[in-house]
């Protein structure tokens, strides 16, 4: 069922269409909010209240843009306002952002391996964590790869000229950090 | 040092994308669907409330302004205390006591009721006019005399009119000399 059926469905106040787009997207606003509070807890918080509105204003979509880029737009306000909270910025003086694991994907790799993955994946999450905050807001919706730039910069109403020229400060930012650790990749 | 092009943009993104491309938690659909059936359980008994707060408002608003005490102009109170201090006021004169109110004496009973008559049935009168029939004869009218008037009963007298002198006619003597301009008043 494409996305419009199901938004149509949803409308009529179907459930299981809704549901359905829970299922389909739950993993790209989850990310989205990841990249925009660096903290697992206020991403699943944020990526909730995200399917809580869009179900809430499902009337008010019209279908200008797709349905990827409308969640996008919300999950990325969802995900600013749960950074802004007074609660998660007190949360955030007592942890350091390194404190939070992703959990790296280990389908497939041995048990050396996946260490060896593990001490990488913390190197460069803590490099990400401290590059300039709409650096590395860009570098993570960029490299999780579930948007094109003009559909992150029709959500986030940012030039897509902007957009890559801060994916590309942040990859040289990072690229001289890893260098000075004597990263070999 | 490290080899510069094992850090290109490609292995640099694969890098972070390893690291930034995590999933939502697992059961965060069914979270999400909690959310929801819980939103909507408690927005449905809740729909009365919004009239309700209004309506009281609006009540507490009127309470509020039929309160409010009429307003003085200050210069009006400034002169009234300028022009006449006030006076002392007088003690309280003790209040009598209560008198003992008198018992109340039972009422009368009720006289029975006549019971209704209904009123007479309407008899309406007719009063017949021939607007055919002859007028009066003029003989058959009461002729009325003029009564004659005597002068001396209403008290005249008689003036004498002297004649009047006969009329010269205007002359100018011009020989006389101008008296510039003020003859002409």
């Amino acid at each position: 069922m494409t996305d419009g059926e199901l938004v149509e469905r949803a409308r009529r106040g179907d459930r299981a269409a809704f549901d359905a787009i829970v299922e389909r997207y739950q993993h790209v606003v989850f990310r989205t909010a990841l990249a925009v509070t660096s903290n697992r807890e206020e991403a699943e918080d944020a990526a909730q209240e995200t399917f809580l509105r869009a179900f809430g204003h499902i009337g008010t979509f019209r279908g200008d843009s797709s349905l990827k880029t409308w969640l996008l737009a919300i999950a990325w306000r969802e995900g600013i306002s749960k950074r802004r909270s007074l609660v998660n910025r007190l949360r955030r003086m007592v942890s350091t952002p390194e404190d939070e694991a992703f959990d790296p994907p280990a389908a497939g790799r041995t048990e050396e391996a996946r260490v060896v993955d593990a001490e990488h994946a913390l190197t460069v999450r803590r490099l990400v964590a401290r590059l300039p905050q709409s650096y590395r807001e860009a570098l993570m919706l960029a490299a999780a790869g579930d948007y094109t730039f003009d559909e992150m910069s029709a959500a986030l109403g940012v030039p897509v000229g902007t957009l890559k020229w801060r994916v590309s400060e942040a990859r040289r930012q990072l690229r001289e950090k890893l260098r000075a650790l004597g990263y070999q990749g | 040092m490290m080899d510069d092009t094992r850090l290109d943009d490609a292995a640099l993104d694969v890098l972070v994308s390893e690291t930034v491309r995590v999933d939502a938690p697992e059961g965060f659909a069914i979270r999400v669907g909690a959310a929801l059936d819980s939103r909507e359980s408690l927005a449905r008994p809740r729909a009365w409330l919004r009239p309700a707060f209004a309506v009281a408002a609006l009540l507490l608003a009127a309470l509020w302004w039929w309160r409010q005490p009429v307003p003085v102009k200050p210069e009006g109170l400034r002169e009234t205390r300028a022009v006449a201090p006030v006076a002392p006021r007088a003690p309280y004169a003790p209040r009598a006591p209560y008198a003992p109110r008198a018992p109340y004496a039972p009422r009368a009973p009720y006289a029975p009721r006549a019971p209704y008559a209904p009123p007479a049935p309407y008899a309406p009168v007719y009063v017949r006019i021939d607007h055919e029939r002859a007028l009066d004869a003029l003989d058959d009218l009461p002729a009325v005399q003029q009564a004659g008037i005597d002068p001396a009963a209403i008290g005249t007298r008689t003036i004498d009119v002297q004649p009047a002198d006969a009329i010269t006619p205007l002359t100018i003597d011009t020989d006389r000399p101008d008296p510039g301009g003020e003859g002409d008043h």
